[in-house]
């Protein structure tokens, strides 16, 4: 692939910061990071018309405002402005991610029966874990991912042992901090659930601060043999916040792993989920709600990989899109050869609150297998005007009729948050976000 | 209360009403017959405030008020109701959220103050009794995967929340088995007073040995072409449209 003279740029500048980068990291990870430059330096960032970046010209944006080898503010965030930043009615053992690296001092955590600490020091005390897990994920072609890998930053590193069920959530709460410069981002994550472990992580992203930041991250997920996990991603960033997340997600025999995905706000925000069932007997559920506003773009690419019989996939992601707001969907459903006895169901489902929101959806469905059930679904619409003129009719003014319309669209998606205060936190942003 | 002078109202080309004239007092109760795709829906939606259909000429006085200048929540509110002869289902919207929120904007305009949550459920079970509704229906989405005389009673239990001035039934009755006919009829006749009135839009003369009418008119093609009391009904039960049509067609040619 032919490269312009600006991806040069920006390619220079991630070669540059990958040298460092890999001078100072354990070998584990070294010996990734360089596999994962060479695969990176091969192919570049994704030019415009790249199949998989087509209607997230992400690149031209990270061209355009972002240098790599700026220094990163250390960030000077309070442990008040993290309260504020995060739910604080919702009671979590919480591991704030500063301008990507976690940062203790102002993370409180007890974390009572499973193992955490930063992913450097996971390279030193649990080198073995990290050798078995770290960028072991079968799908690595994604340049974001590889760029993360490349120049692999600290995040936080998690561990449930054997049969061990957590109770207490854990936040990952991703803040950067613009306050004194533009912020790059790129915490790389690392959730394991061993055999019957139990788990609900839920990362939050936030930014304080007007200047730009851009967060390139990679949380990778392990469920081991029978393991639950939930992973909840809530993104509320700041107007000027590009955002490029690979949730890297490995199932194996009879676990059961939900990811729900909520996009509020962000200049430009693009959330890759990939899931690889590798075992029989597998559960994966995935939701999305999306509510936007001003010219924030949210595109959610998904993608399920069934190599296995009798697993079942459950997606459901729904868009509101406002004023010239943007989504993309793009859902993909691999059903390999052996792989049968698959129920695999997948719908995507649009309101477009104005002619200038706009929404691409594309169900990519691809089965190799004979004996499977497959389904998949969209619509792209605005509020229905039989149900709006019912209300009305009923003495309800149009805002309120409306509004509880909106709602009544976004808010079942959340049924499937298993952390109530959670939820009641996110109904009362869809109240506000539906002006009822 | 409400005087209907030459209504005329199209959808896109389409000319639907073709100049309805009718008067109907406090206390009284009017019957529309007339034969499939005459124009009794539109009737009903025009005066509901449906925006589907343009009013292209005549005059509709509610109450000393031009109706026809008020959005539909407005109409409701001055006390116009609307039974749909297809309610829609609005899934994830709790049909007790939806009743008090309706009944508190219709009180506020009224000058009357929010009901407390325990003051509302009190009405409620009051108004529930009336129309044989169970709670756990009222517990569900609205009309979500209500039968079709779910649907119906679901219908006349908002009405007797609402308490209106003027209520039209359009159909009600249709589809229903005779007992949810007798529920249904039954909750209408005891809303019923010298004050309200009601106009029973339907197809079938056997709502009206429950639904007595003081007047019967028939509406064909866009017009209501004969008025008459409830032996008009049984008139029409025994020899059909036909010769109302013959002779509609013979004026209006
Ligand atoms: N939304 C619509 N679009 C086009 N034509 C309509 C629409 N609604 C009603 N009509 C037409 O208007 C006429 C009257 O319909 P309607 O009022 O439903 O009749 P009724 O209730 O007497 O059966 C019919 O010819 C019907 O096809
Ligand atoms: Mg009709």
């Amino acid at each position: 692939m032919s490269m312009t003279l600006s991806q040069k740029d920006a390619m220079n500048q991630i070669a540059e910061v990958h040298e460092q980068t890999v001078a100072k990291i354990p070998a584990v990870v070294a010996e990734k990071a360089k596999a994962a430059w060479e695969a990176l330096a091969a192919e570049g960032l994704p030019a415009p018309k790249a199949e998989e970046y087509k209607y997230t010209p992400i690149t031209k944006q990270i061209e355009k405002h972002f240098d790599f080898t700026a220094e990163v503010p250390a960030g000077k965030l309070t442990a008040e402005e993290v309260e504020a930043l995060r739910f604080a009615s919702v009671d979590a053992d919480v591991f704030v991610v500063e301008n990507g690296v976690f940062n203790p001092a102002i993370s409180h955590f007890d974390a009572a029966n499973y193992t955490a600490c930063s992913l450097a020091e996971a390279a030193d005390q649990h080198a073995d874990l990290l050798a078995a897990h770290f960028a072991k994920h079968p799908h690595q072609e994604d340049p974001f991912l590889q760029l993360n890998t490349a120049m692999t930053a600290n995040g936080v590193f998690i561990h449930v042992s054997k049969n061990k069920v957590v109770e207490k959530p854990i936040l990952l709460l991703h803040i950067n901090d613009t306050r004194e410069g533009q912020v790059i981002a790129q915490p790389r994550n690392m959730v394991i659930a061993a055999q019957s472990a139990a788990v609900t992580v839920f990362e939050r992203y936030r930014t304080i601060g007007e200047q730009k930041s851009l967060n390139n991250v990679v949380t990778e997920v392990f469920a081991e043999a029978n393991a639950n996990v939930n992973y909840y991603k809530i993104e509320d960033e700041g107007d000027a916040a590009y955002h490029v997340g690979n949730t890297m997600i490995v199932q194996s025999r009879d676990s059961v792993v939900s990811t729900f995905t909520m996009t509020l706000n962000g200049a430009m925000v693009r959330n890759n989920i990939n899931f690889v069932l590798d075992g029989e007997n597998i559960t994966s559920n995935m939701y999305g709600l999306s509510l936007l506003k001003g010219t924030s773009h949210v595109d959610n690419h998904t993608t399920v990989d069934h190599t296995h019989p009798n697993c079942e996939s459950n997606e459901l992601y729904k868009g509101v899109y406002d004023e010239k707001s943007a989504g993309v969907f793009n859902g993909k459903i691999f059903v390999r050869e052996g792989a049968q006895k698959t129920n695999a169901f997948q719908s995507n489902k649009n309101i477009l609150l104005t002619d200038d929101a706009s929404i691409d959806t594309k169900p990519q469905l691809e089965i190799w297998a004979d004996d499977v059930k497959c389904s998949h679904g969209c619509t792209n619409g605005q509020l229905d005007p039989e149900q709006l003129f019912y209300l009305r009719a009923r003495g309800i003014d149009q805002k309120t009729a409306h509004g509880m319309l909106l709602y009544a669209f976004a808010a079942d998606v959340l049924e499937n948050i298993h952390i109530d205060a959670l939820r009641e936190e996110l109904e009362k942003i869809i109240h506000e976000r539906a002006g009822y | 209360m409400l005087s209907i002078k030459n209504l005329k109202a199209n959808i896109g080309e389409k000319e639907i009403l073709r100049g309805i004239n009718l008067e109907v007092k406090p206390g009284e109760v009017h019957a529309i017959m007339g034969p499939n795709g005459s124009g009794k829906s539109t009737l009903a939606s025009v005066l509901a405030g449906r925006e589907d259909f343009e009013v292209v000429g005549g005059e509709v006085d509610f109450q000393g008020k031009d109706l026809l200048d008020f959005g539909p929540e407005e109409r409701a509110r001055e006390g116009v109701f609307l039974a749909f002869q297809y309610p829609v289902e609005i899934p994830g919207v709790s049909t007790i959220n939806f009743m008090k929120t309706a009944l508190n904007q219709v009180r506020e305009h009224r000058g009357e103050e929010a009901l407390s949550a325990v003051d509302f459920l009190k009405v409620m079970k009051e108004k529930m009794e009336l129309v044989e509704i169970s709670q756990s229906l009222l517990n569900r989405s609205l009309n979500e995967g209500f039968s079709g005389g779910e649907k119906k009673r679901n219908e006349i239990f908002q009405m007797a929340m609402l308490e209106p001035k003027l209520s039209i039934l359009d159909e009600t009755d249709s589809g229903l088995d005779i007992d949810a006919l007798r529920i249904v009829a039954n909750g209408v006749n005891k809303l019923k007073n010298k004050d309200n009135a009601t106009i029973v839009v339907t197809h079938y003369q056997r709502l009206l040995d429950y639904i007595v009418p003081d007047y019967v008119h028939v509406l064909y093609n866009g017009r209501i072409v004969k008025s008459g009391t409830k032996e008009l009904a049984l008139e029409l039960e025994e020899k059909g449209y036909d010769w109302i049509k013959a002779e509609a067609d013979q004026q209006f040619a």
